[in-house]
């Protein structure tokens, strides 16, 4: 039997945030699913989140003051996680309460150019994607 | 980044601004969904379940699989058999 054909034989579903893999066995007739019995690499593609920022003292660049490591989201977003945290420190200063609106109009806009960036895919126009939920 | 947000609270500690930082870059990841990413992991002998903190901790969904290189089928419901494996 080919590569291919084994291969197209396997399938998977999510469940509570697990992958289930299974191999189709043709030999009964009750669609039966048994476990992969075989050591294989597989790879997954999907949706991330980001590396956490780390103190300089953890890091690989140990010893630098403050923080060297890149935030992964694309660079135009780096302002808007900035005015997020920012906005996290005025919520604590009922003195400056009122600074918390900017900051927090500032991130939603950003987040809606960020699904606008999601949503395009690389392409100049809106794709529609297909989401489970 | 932390010196952006330190212009705005020099008081508060490098520690205090990182967590904010965390929770702010996760949540804009979450909801924009703009991390796709890859990331591979090796199957076990004659088990089913994988979970996602075991395959990548980063891992929020998955939208496409590949097993040996092969893209397979997803079935939108478990198997009427039931396998805890």
């Amino acid at each position: 039997m080919s590569a291919k054909t084994d291969a197209l034989k396997y399938a998977w579903w999510i469940e509570d945030e697990k992958i289930a893999l299974v191999y189709a066995d043709t030999s009964n007739t009750l669609d039966e699913y048994s476990s992969p019995s075989i050591v294989k690499t597989v790879t997954v593609k999907g949706i991330f989140t980001p590396d956490e920022f780390v103190s300089a003292e953890t890091s690989s660049t140990a010893g630098e003051a403050g923080m060297t490591e890149q935030c992964t989201l694309p660079k135009e977003f780096h302002d808007a996680v900035i005015a997020k945290a920012v906005q996290k420190g005025y919520e604590l200063k009922p003195e400056a309460i009122q600074l918390t609106s900017y900051f927090a109009s500032q991130w939603e806009k950003s987040i809606i150019e960020g699904k606008r960036k999601a949503n395009t895919g690389g392409l100049a126009q809106a794709v529609v994607r297909l989401v489970d939920f | 980044m932390i010196e952006s947000v330190k212009q705005h609270h020099p008081k508060v500690s490098e520690v205090q601004i990182r967590f904010w930082l965390n929770q702010a870059q996760t949540e804009f990841a979450r909801r924009t969904r703009l991390l796709e990413d890859t990331t591979t992991f090796s199957t076990v002998a004659d088990q089913r379940y994988y979970t996602f903190t075991s395959i990548d901790s980063r891992l929020e969904e998955v939208a496409e699989l590949w097993f040996d290189d092969w893209s397979i089928a997803r079935l939108h419901s478990r198997p009427r058999k039931r396998d805890s494996s």
